[in-house]
């Protein structure tokens, strides 16, 4: 048996021991635990409105719930609406102005925020661009 | 985007694997069409696509209005406030100093045991975090310790772009010399160093070094008043600790500046005090003897 063969099978053997998750919804699940865990052990560490805005958490909807739990495992800052999908939940747009609502997103077209575009060219980075043209 | 020539065109093309059309127009409007189809509006600009695009032209203003220009539709994102609070819960639940394992991530590869972790039973004797003063202090600490790496990335990838076309061959004599003497504890790599030829690199790598040991003094200088002594693991989730890990980063920097006193003078601190980092004395000792005899 040569190297390759051999780590094939290791990869095959590797593939095995892995479990599959319980079920679909895990990142809910393992949200929740974090999120209550804290709570019965740090309670004292949060402010007034960081309590208020935790608190609701479990108050809004399920798919907006799914939803803010997906954005915050994405490195990006901004995102589209019309292209996000998550098959997992039905109603993005119900679920991005409930999280609007509710203070975890702000949101808009790109015509409200003409500071991203300011924040991102930075005087820095301009001089790093003009220096790759020249 | 149409202030682009029609060979720099067909190389954007090329980079982003857009087919061009059979006219400058065409080629364009493939183009737009190619940046509308993403889902993430703005990225980091190490987000490959901005990167090919910047490298190509120049311009990230063109990028971006090139960009935005394509967009409609609404657009969200996470609020700061509520983003500093959900990287909060991750802390205090999985008080964990690493990053990588500070993550959800984490718990997906325990369920599928993929990552094992021995058991055991936690005792909970003290708290994490004294109050909430203590945990604020502590990730401003983490901030400006993101900070200062971020800057010395960004200026070991401009340099590791800029090599490829503009290696002079000064800087690696004297870098070889210092790597061969490294340790993996060494967190400076061949890309920074080379990083550090220009001097505006190694002006701004020098005013973050002065203000990461400027905070690292005024937190040392408070924390000797701690009302509460922590075990010695409960330390790492303290400021001074973040800082003391900084300044141990910062005194390599401080050595590829070729400021060698203040890289002795900053190791002797570091070694002058017991309270962080004890694991790093022996690095820290062999690294000053070495900087001290050869400069």
């Amino acid at each position: 048996m040569d190297f390759a063969e051999e780590d094939e099978k290791d990869d095959d053997d590797e593939e095995t021991n892995v479990r599959p998750l319980a079920d679909e919804k895990y990142y809910e699940r393992h949200f929740s635990v974090i999120l209550n865990t804290a709570l019965r052990l740090y309670r004292r560490l949060f402010d007034a409105t960081e309590l208020a805005l935790l608190g609701g958490f479990e108050r809004m909807g399920m798919d907006t719930r799914r939803l803010l739990i997906r954005l915050s495992q994405r490195q990006a800052r901004w995102f589209r609406v019309p292209q996000l999908r998550y098959s997992e939940i039905s109603s993005i747009p119900e679920a991005v102005a409930e999280l609007q609502a509710a203070g975890w997103c702000i949101g808009g077209t790109w015509h409200c925020f003409p500071g991203i575009l300011i924040q991102k060219i930075n005087k820095n980075k301009l001089s790093r661009g003009s220096a790759h043209r020249n | 985007m149409p202030l682009l020539s029609v060979a720099e065109l067909r190389q954007l093309c090329r980079e982003l694997r857009v087919t061009a059309g059979s006219s400058k127009d065409a080629t364009v409007l493939a183009v737009k069409q190619h940046l509308a189809s993403q889902s993430v509006l703005v990225g980091s600009p190490r987000k490959s696509t901005i990167r090919k695009v910047l490298k190509l032209t120049g311009n990230l203003l063109l990028y971006y209005s090139a960009y935005f220009t394509t967009i409609e539709g609404s657009i969200v994102g996470l609020a700061a406030f509520a983003k500093q609070l959900l990287k909060r819960l991750e802390l205090l639940f999985f008080a964990n100093t690493s990053m990588e394992e500070r993550t959800m991530t984490t718990m997906v590869l325990v369920e599928k045991d993929v990552l094992v972790y021995p058991k055991y039973a936690i005792v909970r004797s003290q708290p994490l975090f004294v109050d909430r003063e203590y945990l604020l202090s502590f990730e401003a600490a983490i901030a400006a310790e993101a900070e200062f790496l971020e800057l010395c990335e960004e200026l070991a990838m401009g340099a590791s772009e800029s090599s490829r076309t503009a290696a002079t061959g000064r800087w690696p004599r004297k870098s070889n010399r210092l790597q061969s003497f490294a340790t993996e504890d060494d967190e400076i790599d061949e890309s920074f160093s080379m990083a550090l030829q220009s001097a505006a690199a190694r002006e701004a790598a020098y005013a973050a070094c002065k203000r990461i040991i400027d905070l690292w003094h005024d937190c040392m200088a408070t924390t000797t008043a701690s009302p509460s002594p922590a075990s010695y693991f409960l330390q790492r989730f303290t400021a001074a600790w973040v800082y003391t890990r900084c300044a141990s980063m910062v005194a390599p920097v401080l050595e590829r500046l070729r400021r060698h006193d203040e890289a002795v003078q900053l190791f002797r601190q570091l070694l002058g005090q017991l309270d962080c980092c004890r694991g790093q004395r022996f690095f820290k000792r062999k690294r000053k003897i070495f900087v001290f005899f050869i400069y």
